[in-house]
């Protein structure tokens, strides 16, 4: 397939099972252990999709998908969070931040890769989706 | 005069050896002497009818309390007393203007002191008593609101300041009086139900109550001490009042003075005695009759006798009226204080005492008493109430603070109370109750006390359960993915050991992550964290999404999943995400205990709710355990744990789930035969 996804995920575990996940279904992944990092290699990479932890240090998830979302080469990238369903109304914040949609911690081994998958199927709708007063900010 | 007697027979002695028949012969000329001596000295007394204290017959004979006393007193002192009878008005008009010398029964208040002498020693300490009609009744001042209330007019507890009307004035409340000229026509009136309540005093109204049936509330005001009054300016006056106060003094010492008996005859119910001891009439004809000393003799052991006898009858009255009196205050369980701003003298009734382990006998009549009594710590603020009632800055007297009881421990008091100002606005008295609170302050203390540290172990274990929850998460991020991503043989392939092995900790791993969601869901629930997300959303839509789900677990068992919506549910508005929640549960509860037959959902609308049904034909739940179904960590017959995995956490988060959606959950089943599981939620706007 070849498709690209950027993993933005500090956890060494948690990044390097996504990763072999991906990369076993055909992917290629580029991977991200900060926001800021994450954003460099969203701009230089330009990946079909981006994987966004929101629990990051430094920068959360939250303020990484804004970033994201300000940069016009970007807007129409699918990016997915990647909750914990401990935190209450995190999911609800990944969506005002932009996100596309999330995937909650832990992840099903069984059902991630179709999962993210059916993300990536819905490039035409998504810019529907992304909140329009996010993109509005950087005009 | 007798003390003159006594002088004279000492001298006599000290002078020379004296024959004792010129004794007993000095001693008869003397008593015979006396009489025309005394009689010159005439007192006018007025007197009322309100008895016992003082009772006037039809024939206009003189009785009670008061005459008892004063008649003893004028035997002593050689005095001739003229009663003149008259209403309690009259009474003191004659006071004011001359025509008597003495008045029984007045009430020692401030503004009468400016108007009249009074002796020093009290005679009796009075309150007014509120008592009702038959059939009525009240326990506080305030329910005298709007009722015909019956005062005797001019008396102390009608007209001073803490009298009734001005009670009534100062608590605003809004009752008729009706005045009368004697405490007898106030109970007859309550008695016929002319009126609803009535003031009388105590005294009055503990010997009278039963007569005419009337009922005594436990308000009571005003404690007064009664005195005798005397005018101001006659010349009379200064020569009473010590030869009184001398006497009363006496009399009061003496547990069988005459005193006491006269408390005894006329403040008990007892049936008054026939035999009351009249010296005059019984020693005088004896004595002319059958000479001296025999008579002397025949009456110093008759005396003895009876005065013995009466004496234990006295004592037993009198400690029975007391006990009653005691009896009455308690029931209003106030200790009264009452301190004289002019004199500083400060009355306490014996429940105040009694109240901190005292006796009143034991206490000081001052405000130290009453001030060092008080917790070091409350001291300073109580008295910067007092002086702020008392100088007008504050309007209203209600202070809580400690007292030390006699034991060392402290006990709450609240008290109350208000200031009686004289005309100027000085304040004269400070009237005020006290209430001991401990009890009621150590209730309360302790439940907050047990409601904080209920609270804080709740917080707590929410607050443990939310962490434990999330840090477990990780580490079972990776026994999940990992498992995973060996059992698809993405890293290899596997023998078939390794991949049964493998799928055991896959299982047991998921097996754990259910259990950490519903800990996490239930602690958030009874956080009161848990919010809800309404959207509108497709419900069939999710009923087959969730069924497609369960399906292949239910044909794994042998068992049909059959789905049932009615063509008109359609897009309802709640949380899907909870919607889900409830429904999974209860299906895989429904599959988990059902061995055969089917599985059954259904939807259907009812007004403004939707009722989502999951049906079985399981095991079924016996009566006895339907009540325990819902709660948490509750999963029925710990012999079923083994045989059907589950955390015992599914359906006390579906009832909740329902709840914090608006709607419920409600379970119809049978040993044996099946559950039926229906949640109704409203659909939303």
């Amino acid at each position: 397939m070849g498709r690209r996804i950027l993993v933005i995920e500090d956890q060494e575990q948690n990044l390097y099972l996504m990763k072999y996940l991906l990369e076993a279904s055909g992917y290629d992944v580029v991977q991200a252990r900060d926001g800021k990092e994450g954003i460099a290699a969203a701009r230089t990479e330009r990946p079909d999709l981006i994987l966004l932890d929101i629990q990051l240090p430094t920068m959360s998830g939250h303020e990484v998908a804004r970033a994201l979302r300000t940069d016009p080469g970007l807007s129409a990238v699918p990016i997915v969070a990647v909750t914990s369903y401990a935190m209450p109304g995190d999911r609800e914040e990944a969506v005002d931040a932009g996100c596309t949609g999330y995937l909650e911690k832990p992840i099903d081994p069984d059902t991630f890769v179709a999962e993210v998958a059916g993300y990536m199927q819905q490039d035409p709708r998504r810019s529907e989706a992304a909140p329009a007063g996010h993109e509005g900010e950087t005009e | 005069m007798g003390g003159s007697w006594r002088g004279s027979r000492r001298s006599d002695r000290r002078g020379r050896t004296v024959d004792p028949k010129f004794f007993w012969l000095a001693f008869f000329l003397f008593a015979f002497l006396c009489v025309p001596v005394a009689a010159e000295q005439l007192v006018r007394v007025g007197v009322y009818d309100n008895p016992p204290k003082v009772a006037i017959d039809e024939d206009g004979t003189v009785s009670g309390l008061y005459p008892d006393l004063l008649e003893y007193i004028a035997a002593k002192e050689g005095w001739t007393l003229e009663y003149v009878p008259g209403t309690w008005t009259e009474s003191m008009e004659r006071l004011d203007r001359g025509g008597i010398d003495v008045m029984v029964d007045v009430a020692f208040t401030a503004p009468r002191r400016e108007l009249y002498a009074f002796n020093n020693e009290t005679v009796l300490v009075n309150w007014g008593t509120v008592y009702t009609r038959p059939g009525l009744k009240i326990l506080s001042l305030p329910e005298l609101e709007g009722l015909r209330v019956t005062v005797m007019a001019g008396s102390t507890h009608t007209v001073d300041p803490g009298g009734i009307v001005d009670l009534a004035e100062r608590f605003n409340i809004r009752c008729t009086f009706v005045e009368f000229d004697s405490y007898e026509e106030v109970f007859q009136a309550l008695a016929s139900g002319r009126a609803d309540a009535g003031v009388v005093n105590r005294v009055f109204g503990l010997v009278f109550e039963a007569e005419y049936g009337v009922e005594r509330t436990p308000i009571v005001f005003n404690p007064i001490e009664l005195r005798f009054a005397f005018p101001l300016d006659d010349p009379l006056t200064p020569l009473l009042i010590p030869r009184i106060d001398h006497r009363l003094e006496q009399l009061k010492a003496d547990p069988d003075s005459v005193y006491y008996r006269a408390l005894d005859e006329y403040l008990l119910e007892t049936p008054k005695r026939e035999t009351v001891i009249r010296w005059p009439t019984w020693l005088l004809p004896g004595l002319l009759a059958a000479g001296a000393i025999i008579a002397v003799l025949v009456a110093a052991v008759l005396i003895v006798r009876r005065e013995v006898r009466e004496r234990t009858r006295a004592e037993e009255a009198h400690r029975r009226s007391e006990e009653r009196f005691e009896l009455a205050m308690r029931g209003a369980n106030d200790g009264l204080w009452d301190w004289n701003l002019t004199t500083g003298e400060v009355y306490y009734s014996p429940r105040w005492a009694q109240m901190l382990g005292y006796d009143v006998d034991e206490l000081e009549r001052t405000i130290e008493t009453f001030h060092d009594l008080v917790h070091l710590d409350d001291r300073e603020r109580l008295r910067a109430e007092e002086a702020d009632y008392l100088e007008g800055r504050t309007d209203r007297y209600q202070v809580e603070f400690r007292m030390r009881h006699r034991d060392g421990t402290y006990r709450d008091v609240l008290s109350r109370a208000f200031v009686v100002r004289g005309e100027d606005g000085t304040p004269l008295r400070f009237v005020g109750t006290h209430v001991d609170i401990s009890e009621r302050k150590y209730a309360a203390q302790q439940l907050e006390e047990a409601k904080e540290k209920a609270e804080a172990a709740d917080r707590l274990k929410s607050a443990f359960l939310a962490t434990m929850s999330h840090e477990l998460r990780t580490p079972l991020n990776s026994i999940i993915g990992f498992t995973g991503i060996l059992l698809q043989r993405l890293a290899g392939p596997l023998t078939e050991e390794q991949a049964k092995q493998l799928g055991m900790v896959q299982t047991s791993a998921r097996h754990l992550l259910d259990l950490i969601n519903d800990v996490l869901d239930i602690s958030k629930i009874e956080a009161g964290q848990l919010e809800i997300f309404p959207e509108p959303f497709d419900l069939p839509d999710l009923i087959r999404e969730l069924t497609d789900v369960a399906r292949p677990m239910a044909e794994g068992k042998g068992l049909e999943l059959r789905v049932d919506v009615d063509p008109a549910v359609g897009t309802i508005r709640s949380d899907r995400r909870r919607v889900g929640q409830i429904l999974t549960n209860l299906l895989s509860n429904a599959i988990k205990f059902t061995e055969a037959g089917h599985v059954r959902v259904a939807c259907t609308e009812a007004g403004a709710d939707v009722l989502l049904s999951v049906e079985d034909t399981g095991i079924g739940i016996g009566k006895e355990d339907l009540a325990k179904l819902f709660v948490p960590f509750q999963q029925i017959d710990t012999g079923l744990t083994r045989k059907y995995e589950g955390t015992g956490l599914g359906l006390s988060i579906c009832k909740r789930l329902s709840e914090r959606l608006g709607g419920r959950i409600e379970v119809e089943s049978e040993p044996g035969r099946g559950s039926v599981f229906t949640v109704r939620i409203p659909k939303g706007s």
